[in-house]
């Protein structure tokens, strides 16, 4: 949250967090090269630094995907939220293990020839007609320079400093840097590689993405699609579906969603979009009396949507009241940070 | 080719330049939650204010303040979730052809290949 600003705001989950992903990372990085020199005996033996090209590559690609997924996961099941809480440190390692992959490629492949290795890489191959001679590292480098944009912008300076749609947009690119990955591999090694694991394996990884998408872009269209137009005072539903320091999430027509919270017994409302990154505030829960964002952990006050000091974001509020068991809410936004009275039951 | 290696590396070189005095002096101008920021923070930033020196340069002249989270952001948040659902619905099948066609029409695929 943004007082002063440090290079990473380290906590204990964030902590465990990238232990688990280094020792992961390194595991999987020796487990790979060592199979792969069993696996690869003389005559067909592979030297140690294609191997490591190689290990840094799978290891690079197999995060890409992590990363794709585990936001519509995480729409998907509450259970993954904890894995988009440090998204951004998997997407700053995942661009490393590229740079790796391409500063040992350029180094294998260009270092000791007569030309200097990055003229070498951006002229020496135009067969761009051909499929199994295309410049296919091209693909690549475009993808590393989307991907150096993205982990060099991850920090939150540049979430604000760039302004959200901006940063927003940039970050999108990713998408992009995906699509240039798999053509980079799909013209690159598969042009060699005959077993036929390899493209059946990239095929499950960009299958499982569209799925994981589709599936939760589907379910947020049909909620938007059932959201009643904002007139008057609205029924939200009973005060029982509601569980103590949790919220349900209203979807209004043409409308920011509304997160509904019950706290202490009491009912507010704030918008359901969190003010850092637009995380759902509403999947959230009450945390030592303040709403806390289920992605990044930003807090809110519940009766006026202002984080508490000495922080500054603010959310726009809603009034509600209860009559009987029910809801009602005023789906007219009040500025953000306005006081509102809790409702009670 | 060489021209083009020539301008990026010129940009570059203008982005580092301009990194140096803006992490040190220029961050407090347009970002007052920067100003009291350790250094640690202020060499991660430096790879993207080389890149991006341009925009924050224009920032820096204009003394301009950061832009604030717009709270028609609502409708752009509903747009991105529009924009993800509809963006995988053309990129999954695109890139799943291409694979295939990519993996059938490569050199040695087919009947005889090995023959």
């Amino acid at each position: 949250m943004s007082v002063a600003y440090k290079s990473v705001q380290w906590n204990a989950h964030k902590k465990r967090y990238d232990l688990i992903l280094t020792a992961s990372i390194a595991l999987f990085l020796i487990s790979f090269i060592a199979i792969s020199a069993l696996t690869h005996r003389a005559p067909t033996a592979i030297s140690a630094p294609i191997l490591l090209l190689r290990a840094t590559a799978v290891a690079a690609l197999i995060l890409l995907h992590l990363i794709l997924a585990i936001g519509p996961l995480a729409r998907l099941s509450p259970l993954f939220a904890p894995l988009l809480y440090n998204r951004r440190h998997l997407g700053v390692t995942m661009f490393l293990l590229a740079l790796l992959h391409a500063i040992l490629s350029l180094a294998y492949y260009g270092l000791f020839g007569p030309i200097n290795p990055f003229s070498a890489l951006l002229a020496y191959n135009t067969n761009i007609s051909s499929i199994s001679a295309f410049p296919f590292e091209l693909l690549g480098l475009a993808a590393l320079l989307i991907l150096f944009l993205m982990a060099a912008t991850s920090h939150d300076f540049w979430l604000k400093n760039l302004s959200p749609a901006i940063w927003k947009s940039l970050h999108l690119g990713v998408y992009l840097a995906y699509a240039l990955v798999i053509l980079h591999v799909a013209l690159g090694i598969l042009q060699s590689e005959r077993n036929l694991l390899y493209p059946a394996l990239l095929a499950l990884g960009i299958i499982t993405l569209s799925t994981l998408h589709i599936l939760a872009g589907r379910r947020e269209r049909t909620r938007d699609n059932h959201a009643p137009p904002p007139i008057d005072w609205l029924d939200v539903g009973s005060i029982d579906d509601i569980p103590e320091s949790r919220a349900k999430t209203i979807c209004i027509k043409d409308r920011e969603r509304v997160a509904i919270f019950k706290h202490e017994g009491r009912f507010t409302a704030v918008s359901n979009t969190c003010a850092h990154q637009g995380g759902p505030l509403g999947e959230g829960k009450i945390i030592n009396g303040c709403i806390t964002c289920p992605w990044h952990g930003y807090q809110y006050l519940p009766s006026n949507g202002q984080s508490p000091p000495p922080f500054t974001e603010k959310l726009p509020t809603y009034q509600l009241r209860v009559e009987g068991r029910r809801i009602l809410l005023n789906p007219q936004a009040l500025p953000p940070g306005t006081d509102t009275e809790p409702a009670n039951a | 080719m060489t021209l083009f290696l020539l301008i990026l590396a010129s940009y570059l070189a203008l982005g580092i330049l301009f990194a140096i005095p803006f992490i040190t002096i220029g961050i407090a101008h347009i970002d007052p939650a920067a100003r009291h920021a350790p250094l640690s923070f202020r060499l991660l930033i430096l790879p993207g204010v080389a890149a991006l020196w341009p925009l924050l340069l224009l920032r820096w002249i204009r003394r301009a303040p950061a832009p604030q989270w717009p709270r028609e952001s609502t409708r752009s948040i509903n747009t991105l979730r529009r924009l993800h659902f509809n963006l995988w619905l053309f990129l999954g099948p695109a890139l799943l052809t291409a694979l295939i066609l990519l993996i059938t029409l490569r050199p040695g695929t087919g009947p005889g290949a090995h023959s």
